[in-house]
């Protein structure tokens, strides 16, 4: 893996790091480019490829690896994204930890075990659970709230996120309208130099397999050219948008990413720009999307490994699970396939708590649960720390053989060190069993409820933005 | 002679050969068959048999899709013949299916259309981003038992109650079932919005498809 690098500081050929499969997914990837092409449905985006000497047919666009290459040398391998207040900015990109995204978008919550449609009230809960989580940084829209009728979802939404919490906050900008709340709320809360540094947390999406819907490349356009970060985000469907072989699907996903990276820096050059991808294979059976196969793992390694090596950072993965129910398949699966991408230090990870049913159902409980896992992965990759006081020789000479540490003052000194577990199980069974002998679901339970109760909104918005802000979004 | 004609049919749905199974129909046709039984014999017998093989779990969809293509291409070079003929296929249920305005995803929906051909329906599919009039004009022109309307997105999940309040104000609700179906849609709302049948996933849509049309 190359060494990260400073905006705007070229790092040598894209494909040095890969090794010899994924080097050739991106020599396939640059061949589908220039040969098969992708379909660019905004004119105006279609335009921009032309004039920078991409072969245009319609709609259709080809382009050669010169573009991307030059796409390379101007795409920042890292960037800051300012946040409410300095100690809140966050830095994204290889030397920073991983900035972790809650749930993100499903329209059902789980309720008991039912699915039902979510509601305000349900992503006030999903806001304050991210607030108050010590790992969630970003957060937007864990649940739809569709009782809100949908031409204000965007501004009720976007009132409900800044006004419950100072995090960094993601709208949905999937349409013209949808952008235009998320700038005007920047404004009113940033002021009209909102743009001079990036802020905006997004997620664009191709349509898979090779398309960039008109809407996506609009917003995309508008996105850069104000300087916010395009997180450009791929979830094809092996077997049914891209090819059901593992490698066939990252060709088609790395295509639609470098397609995005070069229309982003074609629009800005030096624009932050985040190489996503979350495609995984169809179920043979159902058609449904697996988040829980371990193919999904393997894409997802394969996926951080092909964005860095290009040297932008990547999203991937998250605690991702085709469970219905926050249950032992729901843990297994989202631990392992949160782990996978953790370890390869990726940089952003979206779904990194809450999520259940592959995207499609938020869940508070499975949150707190995530969150705790999250919480455990990061305690065990701070790794050893082998200094003089760890290695403790003093204390294993005056403890000697057969003696216990247990009433040294080194112990002591280093109890609270270690990750206290505020929902698994660390009691013997007779304990568990003598405080209720809950499961994990039920411990969670209890603890979403011990959450909402502490929870409080920040205070730090001044009166008079509060006042615009109210009359815009809820007006 | 006749026999193993058949069979070869019915064995071109089950490997999903849509061209073998488009020359075989012109075969029966020229040696003198009728284009009824043509169907009935051969290729109806093979889809039945996908269908079993897929409820079995030994095929799985690529098989289905790809047998559901192979009948397809077969009934279009019976379909004159067929009409000339005034001959009614046997069918479990006509049905025309669609992914609602506005909602690209289309993949469900396909699976759905390969599963209820497979179980004997007749289905047309008008494919996706469908406005609320087209779908009007289908159910005039085709008739069908069963309309099923497919949305991926909150924001076009709206476009299927719109097409039942259409249907209604065209006269035609009580002529057709509507299903709905797709990721964000619940059985709450197939009921607020007064649609006759709700379905997770295709297996359940072919079920509920039967019960509505009374083929179950």
């Amino acid at each position: 893996m190359s060494a990260p690098r400073e905006p705007g500081v070229p790092e040598g050929a894209a494909t040095a790091p890969l090794d010899a499969g994924l080097r050739r997914v991106h020599e396939a990837a640059l061949r589908v480019l220039a040969d098969v092409g992708c379909v660019v449905a905004d004119p105006e985006a279609a335009a921009l490829f032309a004039a920078h000497g991409a072969a245009v047919d319609g709609r259709r666009v080809r382009f050669g690896e010169e573009l991307v290459a030059r796409a390379l040398e101007t795409a920042p391998a890292g960037y800051t994204v300012a946040g409410r207040r300095t100690e809140l900015d966050l830095r994204v990109g290889r030397g920073a930890p991983t900035v972790l995204g809650a749930a993100s978008g499903p329209a059902l919550v789980l309720d008991g075990t039912e699915q039902r449609h979510g509601t305000l009230d349900d992503l006030r809960t999903a806001i304050a659970l991210a607030h108050l989580s010590p790992n969630i940084a970003v957060h937007g829209f864990s649940v739809e709230p569709t009782d809100v009728p949908e031409e204000r979802r965007a501004a009720v939404g976007a009132h409900a996120h800044l006004v419950g919490s100072d995090k960094g906050f993601r709208p949905n900008v999937s349409t013209l309208a949808e952008l235009r709340v998320a700038t005007d709320v920047c404004e009113i809360v940033y002021g009209a130099g909102w743009h001079e540094r990036p802020r905006l947390w997004t997620i664009i999406n191709s349509t898979s397999p090779l398309t960039v819907s008109a809407e996506a490349g609009q917003v995309l356009l508008r996105l850069a050219r104000l300087g916010q970060p395009i997180c450009f985000a791929v979830c094809a469907m092996g077997g049914t948008t891209a090819p059901l072989t593992p490698a066939g699907l990252l060709t088609v996903q790395h295509a639609e990413v470098l397609c995005g990276l070069v229309l982003t820096q074609l629009a800005r050059p030096g624009c932050p720009f985040l190489y996503g991808g979350t495609s995984s294979l169809a179920s043979m059976h159902t058609g449904a999307l697996m988040m829980g196969a371990p193919e999904y793992w393997t894409l997802m390694e394969a996926t951080v490994r092909l964005g860095h090596a290009l040297g932008v950072p990547v999203r991937a993965g998250g605690s991702l699970t085709d469970a219905h129910v926050p249950d032992a398949q729901a843990g297994i699966e989202s631990a392992l396939a949160l782990k996978t991408v953790l370890d390869l230090d990726v940089d952003f990870v979206l779904h990194a708590a809450g999520i259940l049913s592959s995207f499609n159902c938020y869940s508070p409980l499975k949150f707190v649960i995530d969150d705790e896992v999250v919480s455990s992965l990061r305690a065990a990759r701070r790794g050893l720390v082998v200094d003089e006081e760890t290695l403790a020789l003093d204390v294993i000479a005056a403890v000697g053989p057969g003696g216990s540490t247990l009433g040294h003052a080194h112990t002591r000194r280093h109890a609270r060190e270690t990750m206290r577990a505020t929902l698994m199980n660390r009691a013997p069974f007779r304990a568990w069993r003598a405080l209720g002998g809950r499961d994990l679901a039920a411990a969670a339970a209890a603890r979403v409820d011990e959450l909402l109760q502490v929870y409080t909104p920040p205070d730090d918005l001044d009166a008079a933005t509060r006042r615009q802000l109210d009359a815009y979004c809820l007006g | 002679m006749s026999a193993e004609l058949y069979e070869q049919m019915k064995q071109s749905v089950i490997d999903g050969e849509v061209e073998l199974a488009e020359e075989l129909a012109q075969k029966g046709l020229d040696s003198g068959l009728s284009a009824v039984e043509i169907l009935e014999e051969g290729y109806v017998k093979g889809i039945e048999e996908v269908g079993d093989l897929f409820g079995r779990g030994e095929f799985f969809l690529p098989e289905l899709v790809q047998g559901a293509e192979a009948m397809k291409a077969a009934v279009a070079v019976l379909q004159p013949a067929l009409d000339a003929a005034g001959a009614k296929r046997s069918t479990a249920g006509v049905a025309v299916a669609g992914t609602v305005a506005g909602d690209i995803h289309e993949i469900g929906k396909t699976i759905v259309c390969s599963m209820l051909s497979a179980a004997g329906f007749t289905v047309t599919d008008v494919g996706c981003d469908v406005p609320v009039e087209s779908f009007i004009e289908k159910c005039k022109e085709l008739k069908p038992d069963l309309l099923l309307l497919s949305a991926l997105l909150t924001t076009t999940m709206p476009n299927q109650q719109k097409t039942i309040e259409a249907l209604k104000e065209a006269g035609l609700r009580a002529d057709v079932k509507v299903m709905i179906g797709g990721a964000p849609t619940t059985r709450a709302w197939a009921d607020e919005i007064g649609a006759d049948g709700y379905a997770e996933d295709a297996i359940e849509a072919v079920a509920v498809a039967k019960g509505l049309t009374g083929a179950a």
